[in-house]
Order: structure tokens, then sequence, then C-alpha cells
């Protein structure tokens, strides 16, 4: 793990390839069960539920705040241009049941309430990776 | 009916920055104390029981067990401190089935001077999901998990900062009071105050300490308690749970972060305990973040949900002449990470008059949650 930006996520990663897929092409996508239809955040092999397998479905990128922090303190060096910055998560509108992390952009910490519209937009920071992040909902 | 299990002997190592020792000499340190505590010798002992899955990474077990007559071994599959509640579970399983008559507990690891090999934010960073899901938007380490939580629980109910606050003053003092602690410097509610943010709404001052070091136990069963060289600490109840065990590391990932398993495990120690919240002098909390024992006190039934800042007030409940003596060796705030083994040898040595400057006076029943990912454990023990 040495050298490793923690910044970055491994777009290789054979659980998640489909979502990073997904956010490069502006999409947000979750595990749905092609059986039962329940969402599963993190994704796992087998629906907990029925057994079923899962699918990569499509959401409308919004969701309702359900916490956040504002971090100052840069526990990695490649966080130390970043601090402070708020990261939160959101409970989305259209997956009962996945609670998703990005960090909170264009607001200030005090413009926040619990519940509130959260809509997701992308931000390539290459020709690969693209991250999602969270904005207040006009 | 199982015949009931005893504490027999505690052991600790220093706890500082660097032990200057091996992690298999610390180990080994902190057992033969427990050993010795107990008037026994490495000889008797014929069950171990590890609290933590990562502690027999890293040790010389043949040093170890070359002069134990090992007929029981296990490890506790719960994190921190709900697997030092499990380990103690375990240990009685083995005594009441008759697979050993002394059960050794220990627990360690150089977190400071090994930080790579030991320490719980080295642990959380080996995960994919953490490494491919959080890590990349900052939701790491502890600190920040909990800063989320502590904001979410403020937005709720109400500012809980002069209650952290209180947390914290009152957890140095008793570290003060230790003898051996890490943190000796006495605080005010205005050196809290001052101390930096890291996540809001946690501070510096909000968050436990890394520490070398080791602690240890030793466990039989009541009849050969009476025995032994030391006064034993009765487990008169226990129980161990997960609110949310598909994902005990992930913080996020629950439905109500709000609620430890302690709203489990409380009702069933208690129930065979057969002593109510009342009963309970000494109060021993898994205070990784203030905000953590704001929850467990909540959960294990002290005070309703969103009012664990009412009852810690400005400290007065829960200071050492207080209703509910609160983490009276200094916890992991301030006297050290040790993954809450050291609260359960607290409850132990407060049962047994050997609390030091610490000592509540009369206390007869004291109660240990450890919390750990998002498993808990309820320990409640009974002395003369």
């Amino acid at each position: 793990m040495g050298n490793e930006n923690f910044l970055l996520p491994d777009i290789d990663w054979p659980v998640l390839v489909p979502f990073w897929e997904a956010c490069r092409n502006e999409e947000l996508r979750f595990p749905r069960c092609k059986n039962c239809g329940i969402w599963q955040w993190y994704p796992t092999f087998i629906c907990p539920s029925c057994e079923g397998e899962f699918e990569w479905a499509k959401v409308t990128p919004k969701g309702k705040l359900f916490s956040w922090t504002v971090v100052h303190k840069a526990f990695f060096p490649e966080f130390k241009e970043k601090v402070p910055f708020i990261v939160a998560c959101i409970d989305v509108d259209d997956a009962p049941g996945v609670r998703f992390i990005a960090n909170a952009i264009d607001c200030k910490p005090e413009d926040l309430r619990i519940g509130m519209e959260m809509d997701v937009v992308f931000d390539h920071i290459d020709d690969k990776i693209c991250k999602p992040q969270f904005r207040i909902s006009k | 009916m199982n015949q009931r299990t005893a504490i027999v002997g505690v052991g600790e190592t220093t706890y500082s920055r660097n032990s200057g020792m091996t992690s298999t000499e610390i180990l080994l340190q902190a057992s033969y104390r427990a050993i010795h505590d107990a008037g026994l010798k490495m000889s008797d002992i014929d069950g171990v029981v590890l609290p933590r899955i990562r502690t027999e990474l890293h040790i010389n077990e043949f040093e170890f067990y070359t002069h134990a007559n090992l007929r029981f071994r296990a490890i506790a599959g719960m994190d921190a401190g709900a697997g030092v509640v499990q380990a103690i579970e375990l240990a009685q399983m083995a005594l009441q089935s008759g697979q050993a008559n002394y059960v050794l507990l220990y627990i360690g690891a150089n977190q400071v001077s090994e930080p790579e090999k030991s320490s719980p934010r080295g642990i959380h960073q080996e995960d994919l999901y953490k490494r491919n899901c959080e890590m990349p938007f900052g939701f790491f380490p502890q600190p920040v998990y909990f800063g989320s939580i502590a904001n979410r629980y403020q937005k709720l109910y109400g500012s809980i900062e002069n209650q952290q606050a209180a947390i914290a003053v009152n957890t140095r003092k008793h570290a003060i009071l230790n003898g051996n602690a890490q943190m000796t410097k006495p605080m005010t509610v205005e050196d809290y105050f001052k101390s930096p943010l890291l996540a809001e709404p946690l501070r510096l001052l909000d968050c436990c300490v890394m520490t070398d070091g080791a602690a240890a136990m030793v466990i039989t069963t009541e009849e050969r308690a009476k025995d032994l060289a030391r006064p034993a600490a009765t487990i008169l109840g226990m129980a161990t749970a997960g609110l949310n065990p598909a994902s005990p590391f992930f913080f996020t990932q629950t439905p109500d972060p709000l609620t430890t398993s302690a709203a489990q495990t409380a009702p069933i120690a208690f129930a065979q305990a057969g002593v109510s919240r009342d009963d309970i002098d000494v109060l021993e909390i898994y205070d990784s973040f203030t905000i953590n024992v704001i929850l467990q006190l909540e959960d294990l039934g002290f005070c309703p949900k969103g009012e664990g800042g009412r009852f810690i007030g400005n400290g007065e409940n829960i200071s050492l002449d207080g209703k509910l003596p609160l983490n009276t060796h200094g916890g992991l705030l301030s006297q050290g990470y040790m993954y809450g083994m050291a609260h359960v040898i607290e409850a132990v040595k407060q049962l047994r008059g050997e609390a030091g400057l610490a000592q509540v006076k009369d206390a007869d029943v004291s109660l240990v949650s450890g919390f750990g990912g998002w498993f808990q454990g309820t320990l409640i023990l009974g002395g003369k």
C-alpha cells in the first residue's frame, strides 16, 4: 500500500468496476436484486434476502442528507491540500437502504440540514476516474 | 444450573508510547502478572482465549505456550471492547463444560511503535470496501466516522459540546489518580475547547490515545476461586450482540448509527445478574470517543436516547463521588487504548478495594460496556 494515493479509488477492484464505469458516464448505479428487488450497499455477491443475483440498476442521482462532518485534520498527506472539507452521506431516494458517502461541495457547513435534498454531480479527475460529489439541490 | 465463574487474576504492563519491548515480551509480562496475581503458575493454565483476532499474528506463541498445559484455545471474533467481553464468554463456556479449569486472556500490542502491525487505523486501511467507498472521500479514519455520528446526534438532540468536555475532563482526573496512565497533565474545560477540531464536532481531546502495552486476566470457576490468592470478581451477567454484524466496520451502513448493540445486551445482562441500574456502583464504558460514551450510556438504560448529555451535565453524576462514577481508571481517552481490557481490570480492582486513589467507596457491583465496530458486550461483575 506504500505509495498509493488514497484520494483515488482503485477502479479495477472487481467488486466496484460497474459503479465506477457508471460514474464515468455520469450515471449513478447500485446493486439491485434481479429476483426480489432489494438494494444492497456495499455490494455483496449473493442477495441476503433471497439468495438471488444482483444487477447494477440506474437511479436518479438524488438523496437525503443523513449526516456529515467537516474534516480539519489531514489524516493522510494527500489530504493536506483539501482540508477543511465536508464528507457526507445521503440516503439515495430511489434505492431504499443505500447510504452513500461522498464530499459535499459548493456549500458552507452551516447551510446543511439533516434530511435536505442533495444532488449527486460528477467530477472527472482524469479519463478513467470520475468521483461523485454532493451539492445542495436547487 | 451452570456454575458461576470469576475473574481471579489481573495483570498489566506500563502503558506508554514506546514499550521498548517486543509484542511477545509485553504480552508475556502482562500474562505472568495476571497469573501470579491469582496465586497460580503458568503450568496451571489449561485454556487461553485471545480477545482479538490479530493478537496471534505478531507474537511468538511457542514462547507463550511452552510452560502452559493447554487443553483449550479460542479467539474471539468480535472486535475491540466487544471482543474482550466475548473472550470472557468463551472462557466461561470452556470452564462450565469442563474443557478448562484456569483460562488466561491476554491482549496488547505496540500500537505506537509498531503502528502498521497493530493500530486500529492500520487494520481499517486494509479493508477494500473502505479503501474504495470511503477513503477517496476522506471518510477515514475513526475520528471522521465518529465526527459524523456526533454531528447527527447534535443535530437531532441539541449540542453536547459541554458534555463531551465534561467527559474528557472527568476521565483525565481519573487517569491522574491511576498511576499507570499515558495522559497525566491536568485538563480544564478551557483546555478542551482550545484543542484542535479534527472532524466536527470532535476535537483532539474527544479522541482516545494510542498505546504500547498489554493486559491480561485469569478466569476460573467460582468454586476454584475460593482457594486462590485474591478476592474474586464474580461474573453476574454477560451478553454480546451485533445490531448489524454484516458490516461491523462500516459506520455509515448501519440503519441507526446512534444506537449501539448495548440496547440488546444490557437487558439480558441485567436480567442474568438480577441487579438494577441503581445497583451499579462503578461504570466502565469503552470510550474511544466522548460521543461513544454518551451513546452507550443511553443504550445501557441509564437514561433515555437523546438525554445522555443531560445525564452527563457538568460531570457531577460521573465523578468519583457522583451517582455513577465513570471510567475510574482514565479510560481509553487518558489512560491508554487497551481495547477495553483495562476497563474490565479496573472493574475488578474496584470490587477488590484495590483501585488506589480512585477507589469508589463500598463498590459491590461494576458494569463494563465493551464496544467494538458495531458489536457490543455488557459485563456485570459482583464482589463480596
